[in-house]
């Protein structure tokens, strides 16, 4: 049997060996290793960047874009509930009468004809132990909208404000429970509980007050 | 990694390339100046090697110098098939990597050509596989095996040549 692959391998090895030895002992002179330095901006000749790190670099600014773009979306939204939650805490302790008395949404709908979206759109949004006690016009986020006024089972009064989706309004998702109390130590009502949500187009914002 | 390895690691293996010192800092030289003229030290070593390469062929085309060219299909070495020849040939070879200094293997070196001399370095030196040094440069992978394979095979060669050519002047003197 011939031995002449064992010794090429064993000959592959040792040139190998000897030749990391006589490459790794080879540096650039220090004379060459001047010169070029010399004609290196300043800022260069410090820490050169492995390709690695320069991915990683990459991979954190996108992750940052990324989730500073999810959170200032957050944050927009949080700030569309808060206005809003506001805006119908502050119509609901105005406690604005009733510009039509009825317990119909039909009637009521005919009544409120200058709304341009379906009123008979909110029947299905009333809670089921709510007496519809009339409506008048009111305006959520600058759009003309429909104000309810309901009486539930246990007696406690409730203001319902319904307006399209559209515009800011469309911002709206996911039902939010939100209470709202006036600021300042001169605040004399009490809190409203505010829960807004959105459904099939419509936007529904429901108030109370909090401590009854 | 900080400038003065970069440099090392640079110059090593531009030297890989011609075998000659004054012209691997030359290259290593350029090669950087090049990569900071272009603002792209973060791309790194394995930049500032292809950066040295391209310098080389470029350099050696200008000089209509041919190199860096396609392997011939003949390019055999003679007394490779005979296998007893072949082990002796490999046992005197290993015997002379021990013995020679790295003048004498640098001498060796200079005998095979760039190309073969590249594909050592990278293998044995920078430890890249056939593979990575295909990529690297732009060949076929069972090109840069058979560049190892008869890099080495010349190296047995020269250095079996050197080890008999040696004991025939102790026999002589």
């Amino acid at each position: 049997m011939s031995r002449k692959p064992e010794a090429d391998a064993a000959f592959s090895r040792a040139l190998d060996g000897r030749l990391r030895a006589h490459y790794r002992n080879e540096t650039l002179s220090v004379a060459a290793r001047e010169r070029i330095l010399a004609n290196t901006p300043e800022k260069s000749r410090g820490l050169i960047r492995r390709p690695l790190f320069a991915g990683a670099l990459g991979f954190l600014l996108c992750a940052l874009l990324v989730l500073g773009g999810v959170g200032l979306r957050e944050y927009q939204t949080d700030q569309l509930y808060a206005r809003l939650a506001d805006e119908i805490a502050y119509n609901h302790r105005k406690a604005m009468p009733v510009e039509f008395a009825s317990g119909d949404l039909r009637a009521i709908a005919v009544y409120l004809d200058r709304l341009d979206f379906a009123l008979s759109g909110a029947q299905s949004q009333l809670p089921v132990d709510a007496r519809l006690l009339g409506a008048r016009y009111c305006k959520v986020d600058g759009q003309l909208a429909a104000q309810l006024q309901l009486e539930r089972a246990n007696g406690r009064l409730q203001t319902l404000y319904v307006a399209p989706a559209r515009a800011g309004l469309a911002g709206i998702a996911a039902e939010r429970r939100i209470e709202r109390s006036e600021s300042g130590p001169a605040a004399s009502t009490a809190p409203v509980r505010v829960v807004i949500w959105q459904s099939a187009g419509l936007f529904f914002g429901l108030a109370e007050d909090a401590r009854r | 990694m900080q400038a003065g390895e970069l440099l090392d690691a640079g110059y090593r293996y531009a030297l890989a390339l011609p075998n000659d010192r004054e012209e691997a800092e030359d290259l290593v030289q350029d090669a950087w100046i090049k990569l900071h003229e272009r603002a792209r030290l973060l791309r790194g070593r394995g930049y500032f090697l292809r950066t040295i390469r391209n310098l080389f062929i470029d350099r050696h085309r200008r000089n209509r110098m041919i190199l860096l060219e396609p392997l011939p299909a003949d390019d055999r070495l003679a007394g490779s098939d005979d296998a007893s020849a072949g082990t002796s040939s490999a046992e005197s070879a290993i015997g002379a990597l021990v013995q020679i200094g790295d003048a004498q293997l640098h001498a060796a070196l200079a005998r095979l050509r760039p190309e073969e001399r590249e594909a050592l370095y990278l293998n044995a030196v920078e430890g890249l596989s056939a593979s990575r040094i295909a990529a690297m440069t732009h060949r076929p992978r069972s090109t840069v095996l058979s560049l190892i394979q008869r890099g080495k095979h010349k190296m047995q060669r020269l250095l079996h040549n050197a080890t008999e050519e040696r004991h025939e002047s102790q026999t002589r003197g």
